[in-house]
C-alpha cells in the first residue's frame, strides 16, 4: 500500500500503523524507509489533488513522528541519510517531523509526555538546521519552531545553552558577513536581502530569548552558563550582547538572577556601545516590580543618564522604557529634566518625529499633570503636538479624562487631529467623544469650526453631525444649531434611498428651530414647528409602515406562519 | 464619566418636550392644568430614555419645575374658586421648588431653570402663575439626540449580609532594623579601610514566619564584579514561637579594591528571602537596606594631608554629588582645585603662612603661585579670565575661584556669604554650576583659630530654579600668639 501512488491508498497504511504503533513498539521500525521516501519524493511517488496529498504527507509524518519517538537514533539517521541530495521542499517536509516531535512537549502536554533523547535530537537537529538553512522552504521549516517562547520545552532548551548561543554567535557572524557584502546577483533585489537580514536577526533573537528564558526557569548553573558565554564574547558581537542584555528581565526575576546578572547588566548600561545601552535601556522597562524594588541606586543613576544619551537609540528606547515603569522618587528631578530638555531639543529639530509625541505625553502625564495643565507649559505641549502628525497626536488624546483637556489650544489640537482622514479613521469614535465633552465657552469659541467638521466627515461618521448639534444647542448657539441642522438636512439629496435619512434630518432640524423660537418667544414658531415635528413622525410611521416589508432584514428567510 | 453614544432617540423623546412647552403656554393662557400634569409626567419617562446622556438631567429637571407650575395652578384654581385649604398648593410648589435649587441650582447649565424655581419659591399672589409658567415655556433647552450609556454608572459590589470574609492574616514583611560595622551604625556613606576583613552585622524583624520556611536568607545585591569585594550572605534559621521575630546575625565583609575619590562607593543592597524556594516570600521588604561603603584609604592616598579635612570635603562631595543638576566632571575639576586651598587653609592655622594683612592683589599672587606649584593643577590654571561683564581671579578647566582678603574684620564662615553672589554670577557666566570662593581673613586676631574644617562649607545661591554652588574656603592668617590668651 505505501509504493501506491494513490494518496488515499498511502493514507490508509500510514493510518493503519499509526493505530497499531502504540499497541505494538516493534513496529516502530517497519516501513520507516518507505514512508520517510514518500515523503521527501511525494512530488513523485504521489499522485492527486494538492489537498490530498497534503492530507497523506500529514499522515506519513504522523507515524514518522511515532517512531522517532520510540527510536530517535535510528530514524534520526535514516532522516539524515535522505537529507542529503533531498530537493528543497523534500528536506522541509522531514525538518516538520523534528518539529513535530517538540511541538506536543512544548505546549503543555508535559504531563502525558517526559523528557527524552527524542526531543533532545530532534532539538539540536531543528537547532542547526535553522542556523544552516539556506533556502526559503527549510527556513520556513526550521524557524518557525522557534516563534514565541520555549514554554514547557524550556528544559530541553536550558539542556543546549551552549549549541543555542553558539548558533545565534553563527547567524550574527552571517547578519555581520551580509551588511558587508555587495550586491552582486541581478536575481536578489533588495526587499530579499532585507527579508533575509530580517530572517537572520529574528532567529538570532529567538535563540537567544529561548537560550535566557529556559535558564531563567532550570536555575543558577544555567543562568551562569549564559553569563559565562556573554562575558567571553568579543567586542564585535554588539548585536549578540545585546540581544543577552534585553532578555535579561527575564533571567533577573529570582533574587540569585538579579545578583548574577546585575553587574552586566551595569556594564551593558554604561558600555560602550549604544545598542547594547540601548537594549539595557529596554530591560530597565520590562523588568518586574520586584526587581525595580531590589535595583541599586547606580542602575537607576546609569538610566538616568541614558535619557539623555545623546546617541537617538538610547535616549529613545529609556524615555520609551520609562512610561513602563515608576522611578523612584528621588530621580524624578533628573528624569524630568531630562525628558523637558529631549523634548524642546526635537521640538525644534524634528517636531515630526514619532517619538516626540510619545515622549510629551509621557511629560505630560508624569510630571505635568491637570492642574498644572492650564498653565503655559500645557499650551506649550498643546502646540507641539499640533505640529506633529495629527493620528499619532490623536492616539494621546483619544481617551476619556486625557491630560490635556484644561490646556490652553486643546480644543484646536482636537479639531486639527479630527480634521485628518488617518486619524479619524482610526481614531474616529474616542475623538467624537472628546468632542462632546468640549465645555460651552469653547464651543461658542470654536463654533464655525465644529460645524465644519460636522459637515466634512456626515457622510463616513454620521454621529458628528449629531454631537455637533448637541453640543451647540447646550452652548445657547439655537441659531446656529438651526442652520447647521438645515445644511445637514438639504445636504442630502432627496431620493426614495434617502427617504428615512432625510425625515430623521428634517426632525434634528425642527428640533433646533423648534428651541430658537422658544429663546426668540416666537409663539407662531413654535406652534407651527410642533405641528410640522407631528407630521414628520407620522411621515416616517407611514414610511416605515409602507416599507416594512421591503426593509426587512430577514425577508425571504422567515416561515410564513 | 465616560459616556458611549449609542442610538439616536430624538423620534421617540422630543415630542414629549414639545408637548411641555404647549402645556406651559396653555397654563400661561389660563388654561386647565390638567394636560400639563399628564405631559409633565410624560417628560419624566421620557428622560429615562436618555440613560446616561445630560439631556436626561435636563429633562428631569424641566419635569419638576413644570410640576410645581401643576401646584401653582391648582393653587389659583382653588384660590379664584374658593376653595379649601388651597395654600396647601403654594406650600407644595415652593418646597418642590427648594429641593430642586438644592438638586439642580448650582449647575450652570440649569441658570435660566434656577431663576424660574427662584421665582417660584417668592411667589405671592395667583396673579404671578402665568408669568411664571410663561417664562418656564420660554427656556430653551438642549436638543438631545443620543442616548448615552455610562460607564461610571455601576454601583460598587456590596457584599451580602452575612457573608464571610476571608480573614485577614498578617503580612508577612521583613523590616530592616540595624546595621553595625565593627559595631558602629551604618553611617550614610560609611567608610572602611580596604583590604581589611570588618565586622558587619545585621538586625532584623520579621512579621511572623511563613509555614514551611527553613531560613530566612539576606544576599547582598550590587552591580560590582564579585571580585570587587566580599560580602556575607545572611542565613538565619527558623526560630521557635509565634512573631514577630526579632532576629540577628554577624558576617564578616570586605573591599578588595579602594575607591578612587571621583567613584561613587560601593551599594549593596540586601534582599531577603526564605528558604526553600516554594516558601511564601516577604510581600514587603521596609528599612533601610542598602549599604554605601566607600572604600577609599585616605591614610595611604590622603587629600590634604589633614585628615579632618579630608573627610569633610568628601562630605562636601557626598553632599554634591547628588545635587539636583550636578554635572560630575565639573564636580571633579572643583574638587581637584579645593584640595590645595584646603590644604593652604590647614597651613595657615599650622604655620600662621598669612602673618599679617595683605592686599586682594597679593593674596591672588601667593595663591596664585601654590596652585601652579602644584603639579595637576598649575599648567591649566588661567589668571583674569573674563566672564559675565567681569574679571574673574583665577580660574582652573573653567571653574572660576574668586578670592577675597579681609584686613580689619574678623571673619566668620557665615560673613563669606556676601561675596557668594559675585563668585555665581562668574560661575553662570561660564556656564557652570560651581565655583569656588577662597577668603583669608587677615585682621588681627583676639581669639583662638576656628577649627579649620568648620571654615570650608558649600553656600547655594539660588535667583531661578537652577541652583548655583559655591564652595567656600575661609583662611585664617594673621593669628594671635597661643601665648597671648594666657595672659
Amino acid at each position: 500500500m505505501t509504493e501506491d501512488r494513490h494518496p488515499y491508498t498511502v493514507r490508509l497504511a500510514a493510518r493503519g500503523l499509526a493505530t497499531l504503533l502504540p499497541s505494538d513498539k516493534t513496529l516502530s521500525a517497519f516501513l520507516v524507509p518507505e514512508l520517510v521516501a514518500k515523503l521527501v519524493r511525494a512530488n513523485r511517488l504521489l499522485e492527486g489533488r494538492p489537498d490530498e496529498i497534503e492530507e497523506t504527507l500529514n499522515d506519513i509524518r504522523a507515524v514518522l513522528v511515532q517512531s522517532f519517538k520510540a527510536d530517535p537514533s535510528k530514524v534520526d539517521q535514516l532522516i539524515q541519510d535522505f537529507l542529503i541530495g533531498a530537493s528543497d521542499g523534500g528536506a522541509a517536509e522531514l525538518y516538520k517531523i523534528y518539529d513535530k516531535v517538540l511541538h506536543a512537549r512544548r505546549f503543555g502536554e508535559k504531563k502525558q509526555i517526559p523528557i527524552t533523547e527524542a526531543h533532545r535530537v530532534a532539538f539540536r537537529r531543528l537547532v542547526v538546521a535553522a542556523a544552516e538553512a539556506t533556502t526559503d522552504e527549510v527556513r520556513d521549516a526550521t524557524s518557525h519552531a522557534f516563534h514565541g517562547e520555549p514554554y514547557d520545552l524550556a528544559p530541553v532548551a536550558a539542556e543546549e545553552i551552549d549549541l543555542l548561543l553558539g548558533s545565534a554567535a553563527v547567524l550574527d557572524g552571517k547578519l555581520t558577513a551580509l551588511n558587508g557584502e555587495k550586491v552582486t546577483s541581478k536575481d536578489e533585489s533588495v526587499w530579499e536581502r532585507q527579508a533575509r537580514r530580517q530572517h537572520l536577526l529574528s532567529l538570532l533573537e529567538s535563540f537567544v530569548r529561548w537560550a535566557c528564558i529556559s535558564a531563567a526557569k532550570a536555575g543558577q548553573t544555567s543562568l551562569e552558563a549564559v553569563l559565562k558565554i556573554l562575558r567571553s564574547l568579543p567586542d564585535g558581537s554588539e548585536r549578540l550582547i545585546a540581544a543577552i542584555i534585553g532578555n535579561f528581565p527575564a533571567m533577573m526575576r529570582t533574587t540569585e538572577g538579579l545578583i548574577a546578572c546585575l553587574p552586566d547588566f551595569y556594564s551593558a548600561q554604561v558600555g560602550a556601545s549604544p545598542l547594547v545601552r540601548s537594549y539595557a535601556a529596554t530591560a530597565m522597562g520590562e523588568m518586574r516590580g520586584t526587581t525595580h524594588d531590589n535595583l541599586p541606586s547606580l542602575a537607576y543613576e546609569a538610566f538616568c543618564a541614558q535619557l539623555s544619551d545623546p546617541y537617538l537609540i538610547v535616549h529613545k528606547a529609556a524615555i520609551r522604557a520609562l512610561d513602563r515603569f515608576d522611578l523612584p522618587e528621588e530621580y524624578d528631578a533628573r528624569a524630568r529634566t531630562a525628558l523637558s530638555s529631549c523634548i524642546v531639543h526635537y521640538a525644534n529639530e524634528r517636531p515630526t518625529d514619532d517619538f516626540l509625541v510619545g515622549a510629551i505625553d509621557l511629560y505630560a502625564r508624569s510630571y505635568v499633570g491637570k492642574e498644572r495643565m492650564a498653565r503655559n507649559i500645557g499650551a506649550r505641549l498643546v502646540a507641539m503636538l499640533k505640529k506633529a502628525k495629527p493620528y499619532l497626536s490623536a492616539k494621546e488624546i483619544q481617551y476619556a479624562n486625557n491630560v490635556y483637556f484644561s490646556a490652553t489650544g486643546y480644543a484646536d489640537l482636537l479639531c486639527h487631529v479630527m480634521n485628518d482622514r488617518d486619524a479619524m479613521d482610526i481614531y474616529h469614535e474616542d475623538l467624537i467623544e472628546r468632542l462632546a465633552e468640549l465645555p460651552p465657552q469653547v464651543v461658542l469659541e470654536k463654533r464655525a469650526e465644529l460645524m465644519a467638521l460636522g459637515a466634512k466627515w456626515f457622510l463616513q461618521y454620521r454621529l458628528i453631525s449629531g454631537v455637533v448639534i448637541e453640543l451647540l444647542t447646550s452652548s445657547g448657539a439655537w441659531s446656529d444649531a438651526a442652520t447647521f441642522a438645515k445644511s445637514q438636512h438639504d445636504g442630502v439629496e432627496d431620493n426614495t434611498r434617502n427617504t428615512q435619512l432625510r425625515l430623521h434630518l428634517a426632525l434634528r432640524m425642527i428640533a433646533c428651530s423648534f428651541e430658537a423660537a422658544v429663546e426668540s418667544d416666537d409663539l407662531p414658531a413654535i406652534g407651527k414647528l410642533s405641528k410640522e415635528f407631528r407630521f414628520t413622525l407620522a411621515e416616517i410611521e407611514r414610511d416605515n409602515a409602507a416599507n416594512e416589508d421591503r426593509r426587512d432584514p430577514l425577508r425571504g428567510i422567515r416561515r410564513q406562519d | 464619566m465616560r459616556l458611549t453614544r449609542t442610538e439616536e432617540i430624538l423620534s421617540a423623546a422630543y415630542a414629549a418636550r414639545i408637548e411641555v412647552v404647549e402645556a406651559l403656554r396653555g397654563v400661561a393662557l389660563g388654561s386647565a392644568f390638567a394636560p400639563l400634569r399628564a405631559v409633565t409626567k410624560n417628560l419624566e419617562a421620557t428622560s429615562s430614555l436618555y440613560d446616561g446622556a445630560p439631556t436626561a438631567r435636563t429633562y428631569v429637571a424641566l419635569a419638576e419645575l413644570a410640576t410645581c407650575v401643576v401646584f401653582l395652578a391648582e393653587w389659583r384654581d382653588a384660590v379664584l374658586s374658593a376653595g379649601a385649604d388651597a395654600q396647601r398648593f403654594l406650600i407644595a410648589a415652593q418646597e418642590r421648588a427648594a429641593t430642586w435649587t438644592n438638586s439642580f441650582g448650582a449647575e450652570a447649565s440649569f441658570g435660566a431653570l434656577a431663576a424660574v424655581g427662584k421665582q417660584i419659591a417668592s411667589l405671592k399672589s395667583v396673579s404671578e402663575v402665568a408669568k411664571v409658567a410663561a417664562a418656564l415655556a420660554a427656556i430653551p433647552l438642549p436638543v438631545g439626540l443620543y442616548r448615552a450609556e455610562g460607564s461610571g454608572r455601576s454601583s460598587p459590589r456590596i457584599p451580602d449580609e452575612g457573608a464571610d470574609l476571608p480573614a485577614k492574616s498578617v503580612e508577612l514583611s521583613v523590616a530592616f532594623i540595624k546595621f553595625t560595622i565593627d559595631g558602629k551604625p551604618l553611617a550614610e556613606t560609611h567608610y572602611i579601610s580596604p583590604g581589611e576583613m570588618h565586622n558587619l552585622d545585621i538586625e532584623v524583624r520579621v512579621s511572623r514566619w511563613p509555614v514551611g520556611a527553613t531560613a530566612l536568607i539576606f544576599e547582598p545585591v550590587t552591580i560590582e564584579h564579585a571580585d570587587a569585594y566580599k560580602m556575607p550572605v545572611f542565613s538565619i534559621a527558623a526560630p521557635s514561637g509565634t512573631g514577630p521575630f526579632g532576629l540577628k546575625q554577624s558576617g564578616r565583609a570586605a573591599i578588595t579594591i579602594p575607591n578612587h575619590f571621583n567613584a561613587r562607593p560601593y551599594e549593596f543592597k540586601y534582599v531577603a528571602r526564605f528558604e526553600p524556594r516554594g516558601s511564601e516570600q516577604p510581600v514587603e521588604t521596609i528599612g533601610q537596606r542598602t549599604l554605601m561603603l566607600e572604600g577609599m584609604d585616605l591614610a595611604r592616598q590622603p587629600l590634604t594631608g589633614y585628615q579632618h579635612i579630608d573627610r569633610k570635603l568628601i562630605e562636601m562631595r557626598n553632599t554634591l554629588r547628588v545635587s539636583p543638576r550636578m554635572i560630575q566632571p565639573e564636580l571633579a575639576d572643583a574638587l581637584m582645585l579645593a584640595f590645595p586651598l584646603a590644604n593652604l587653609a590647614a597651613q595657615s592655622v599650622q604655620d600662621n603662612v598669612f602673618n599679617s594683612p595683605i592686599s586682594e592683589e597679593e593674596f591672588q599672587k601667593r595663591v596664585r603661585s601654590f596652585l601652579r606649584s602644584h603639579p595637576m593643577i598649575g599648567p591649566a590654571l588661567e589668571e583674569h579670565p573674563h566672564a559675565s561683564r567681569g574679571i574673574t581671579d583665577l580660574s582652573f578647566r573653567g571653574i572660576r575661584l574668586e578670592l577675597k582678603a579681609e584686613k580689619d574684620t574678623n571673619l566668620a564662615l557665615a560673613d563669606c556669604e556676601r561675596f557668594v553672589p559675585q563668585a555665581a554670577t562668574y560661575a553662570v557666566g561660564s556656564g557652570k554650576c560651581l565655583a569656588l570662593l577662597c577668603v583669608l581673613d587677615g585682621s588681627p586676631k583676639s581669639k583662638p583659630p576656628l577649627p579649620v574644617e568648620d571654615g570650608i562649607s558649600i553656600f547655594i545661591h539660588q535667583s531661578s530654579e537652577t541652583p548655583v554652588y559655591v564652595l567656600t574656603i575661609l583662611i585664617q592668617g594673621n593669628l594671635a600668639k597661643p601665648s597671648d590668651f594666657s595672659r
